[in-house]
């Protein structure tokens, strides 16, 4: 399934991941679904990794409650959520697999292991607790700024 | 005045931005985008804007701020009109460039409308007259925004790199570099992912085979009747006959599928019983064919004979949709062409061929032979069909004839038009193939053998480096020769080749035929002859290196009009390159050109 | 619900796919399989998504060649 993301978003995530190194960074996406199937994401969600570890990631439930709030207030589905591998490869890990409950969501994963090449890709994770079944998502990167077209 | 759109670096510098709401944390947010650290000032400011900025100062402006650092710019986000103009006043005296948000009178510079990709920025601007303006062109740019650019510009700074090394020449840089930028730009079959894509298409040979077993076999038995009846009505999985079926086969049609994403595919004895048997299938007596010109001699010759059966084909100079329109009738059946037509090797326009065909409902096959999928998948460029000599680059080796026809499966049929296919109409999409497969090509009887189905399936394994080593040796090849006395060479890679920018803008690379003309018959003879690598023979796409005089041979039977308009003459000399190491094969051209004189 | 298939009726959940039918019958050599619906072929990338109805009459063809 294709999912965009704007490069902005995928810089902006990089800088939080970096920032919070060797901690794993996490948060939420949102966005909207089309009708051709494909995703975009529209809003990223800066969340507060409870456990500060770099093994694994648990998102402040409060924060989660907070930016759900926020997607609903800007008319945005939640899509899923991020977190960083300061470390490893993009790639979700045996325990990511583990608590990756919902078929729907999708699952991005920003690995900074290659200092200067960043990779962001998304998966689909699905079925019982012991026999995951995980699927590359199409990621693309939309060339866009955030200056949103501003010229003042 | 327009503005003039000044690149700086920012990446490492010191930049200030004082007012933490909405446009401030705009602002923080675009200049971290550019690589610059940012120190935000606010007596409160967004979350955005917090995480975002390098150092934060929850307080308001002071005018010690502006000589806090060696700041590369400012900017003056705050609520406040009368702060913002003292914070533009001190700046400006400071000689700091500043830009004041929604004040383009107090700014020395302002934030354009950008795209960004990579390193490639487009950057837009209405002279602060209209956002409105600049967002509109923003959008008209993104429409026709080349896909992957950034990726490709970065591929092209290490070429630049690799060309200030390797080339003396800045002419021979400039065509370097125009040559890459070329192959870059068509992401179309791509060389990463072919290969794997290739080797691991799922398929499950018999007691974990890693290859298809050769069922080497005329027959398949069953332990009943019931069974043997239920397979030839074509409700159980099974097979017959190897005329109409065979396991080996069925893999080698399977990869082959795969490989031109198809939706079905038939192999046959040779290319032309491939080509035979597509045309016969949506063609009777009466229709008419619009072909090329500068078409394959076996397939002028196979065109021939199909007009004693009534089917007439007539020829375009040009193959484009402008061209082929007006051939049109109402008789007009099928439209075909070759990708790159040997030896000339001009390109088939097929995006615009098929839509022409397609306004008027008929089909477009093409023979492929000489590109390959790894060049261009043609289903993919609007094709409906497409044909492939599996003896030349599928097979690799020049071991084993064969054709394969795939079907894309696309093309909406009108059975009252074609009908050929009317007893198929139930298959809709599919009827070309359904006949192929359970009625004509069973009947013409040109299947292919097993042995061959599994050495061009092993073959076929290598396609994708191959076809990359061929087409670097043929580019390489064709440069060299381009300098050697008396040598006229024609490689569509080469620059001045007039079809060189449709092909760099369809395919992933120029192939490996090349020609060039040597001045006399005579002296093509003593070059030819003088070859040591290059072996004289009647084939292409092998491993080693083929050479030819076409006039003489593959054109015999061609008048000296169709043997022209194939760009062949009687200095031709015709060169299929294989995978030997360049320098060798550059150096044995550059004897023989030598010895002949 | 009622469908036939390969000439005989079957009992069938609601709102089966194609797909599902294929691995259900366990129909043999999926891969080189053509189904027809009604007399209406289903492409293969729509195996997942087509959804059958009642009295749906489900052929299961095979071409015994490459591709589907």
């Amino acid at each position: 399934m294709k999912i965009t993301i704007r490069q902005t978003d995928f810089d902006a995530m990089t800088r939080y991941a970096r920032k919070l190194s060797p901690e794993e960074a996490c948060g939420l996406i949102a966005g909207e679904d089309q009708a051709d199937g494909s995703r975009e994401i529209r809003k990223v969600y800066y969340l507060t990794n409870r456990d500060h570890t770099s093994e694994h990631f648990t998102i402040d439930p409060r924060e989660q409650l907070a930016a759900v709030r926020d997607m609903r207030a800007e008319g945005l589905k939640p899509l899923g959520n991020w977190h960083s591998h300061p470390e490893t490869p993009s790639r979700p890990s045996e325990e990511d697999q583990r608590l990756a409950n919902d078929s729907r969501a999708s699952y991005l994963i920003l690995s900074l292991a290659e200092p200067e090449h960043p990779v962001l890709n998304a998966f689909h994770i699905e079925g019982a607790p012991e026999s995951k079944k995980v699927r590359k998502e199409d990621l693309v990167i939309l060339p866009e700024s955030g200056s949103n077209g501003d010229d003042q | 005045m327009a503005y003039f759109p000044m690149m700086t670096d920012l990446s490492g510098g010191e930049t200030l931005v004082i007012g933490g709401g909405e446009e401030g944390t705009k602002k923080v947010r675009v200049l971290k985008d550019f690589g610059a650290r940012v120190t935000l000032i606010a007596p409160e400011a967004r979350e955005e804007a917090i995480r975002e900025a390098d150092r934060y100062a929850r307080r308001g402006f002071e005018t010690a701020d502006l000589d806090a650092a060696e700041w590369k710019l400012v900017v003056a986000a705050t609520e406040n009109r009368e702060l913002n103009r003292r914070i533009s006043e001190g700046t400006r005296e400071r000689r700091i460039p500043v830009n004041v948000v929604d004040d383009p009178e107090l700014c020395s510079f302002i934030f354009p409308a950008v795209i960004r990709d990579g390193d490639v920025i487009c950057s837009i601007s209405s002279g602060g007259k209209s956002p409105y303006v600049a967002q509109l062109v923003k959008e008209k740019v993104r429409g026709c925004w080349p896909e992957g650019i950034g990726r490709i510009n970065d591929r092209m700074g290490e070429y630049r790199e690799q060309a200030k090394r390797e080339y003396a020449d800045r002419e021979e840089r400039r065509r370097f570099l125009r040559e890459r930028l070329t192959e870059l730009l068509n992401p179309g079959t791509g060389t990463t992912g072919f290969t794997t894509a290739l080797l691991h298409g799922g398929e499950a040979f018999p007691q974990g085979g890693t290859l298809p077993p050769v069922a080497q076999v005329n027959a398949f038995r069953y332990e009943r009747m019931e069974d043997l009846e239920r397979v030839f009505e074509h409700r159980q999985a099974g097979y017959a006959y190897s005329r109409i079926g065979n396991p080996t086969v069925t893999a080698f049609e399977q990869r082959i599928n795969a490989l031109e994403h198809g939706q079905g595919a038939v192999a046959c004895a040779s290319g032309m019983a491939a080509l035979t048997a597509a045309i016969l299938a949506v063609c009777r007596s009466g229709d008419e064919i619009i072909a090329g010109r500068g078409l394959y001699g076996g397939t002028i010759d196979l065109f021939h004979d199909l007009e004693q059966l009534g089917i007439r084909t007539v020829f375009a100079e040009k193959m484009t949709g402008e061209s082929i329109r007006p051939l049109i009738t109402e008789k007009t059946r099928l439209v075909f062409g070759e990708v790159i037509s040997n030896p000339a090797q001009q390109v088939l326009d097929i995006p615009s061929v098929a839509a022409a065909a397609h306004e008027a409902g008929i089909p477009l096959f093409v023979d492929s032979t000489t590109a390959t999928p790894w060049l261009i998948r043609p289903l993919e460029k609007g094709a409906d069909a497409v044909i492939h000599s599996s003896s030349k680059y599928i097979n690799g080796g020049g071991n084993a004839i064969g054709g394969i026809i795939v079907d894309g499966g696309k093309f909406d049929w009108n059975f009252e038009k074609h009908t050929a296919l009317a007893e198929f109409r139930k298959f809709r999409r599919r009827a070309f193939m359904v006949r192929l497969r359970t009625d004509l090509w069973e009947n013409l009887g040109g299947c292919m053998a097993p042995m061959n189905a599994f050495l061009s399936y092993i073959g076929c394994e290598t396609l994708g480096l191959r076809m990359k080593r061929i087409c670097g040796n043929a580019a390489a090849l064709a440069r060299a020769l381009a300098g050697m006395p008396g040598i006229r060479v024609n490689y569509l890679g080469l620059e001045q080749h007039p079809d060189h920018a449709l092909a760099g803008s369809l395919m992933n690379g120029f192939g490996g035929i090349l020609n060039f003309r040597a001045g006399s018959r005579e002296r093509a003879y003593r070059i030819i002859n003088a070859l040591k690598y290059a072996a004289i023979a009647s084939n292409i796409g092998d491993v080693r290196t083929l050479v030819i005089h076409p006039a003489s041979t593959l054109y015999i039977r061609s008048g000296v009009q169709e043997r022209e308009a194939a760009g062949v003459y009687d200095d031709t000399v015709r060169v299929s390159v294989g995978i030997e190491d360049p320098e060798d094969l550059i150096a044995d051209f550059r004897r023989a050109v030598g010895a002949g004189g | 619900m009622v469908i036939t298939v390969a000439g005989e009726k079957k009992e069938v959940a609601e709102g089966i796919t194609v797909a599902q039918l294929i691995e259900q019958e366990k129909v043999e050599m999926p891969m080189y399989v053509t189904v027809s619906v009604n007399e209406e072929f289903i492409e293969s990338g729509s195996f997942d998504t087509h959804v059958l109805k009642e009295n749906d009459e489900v052929e299961f063809l095979y071409f015994m060649g490459g591709g589907r």
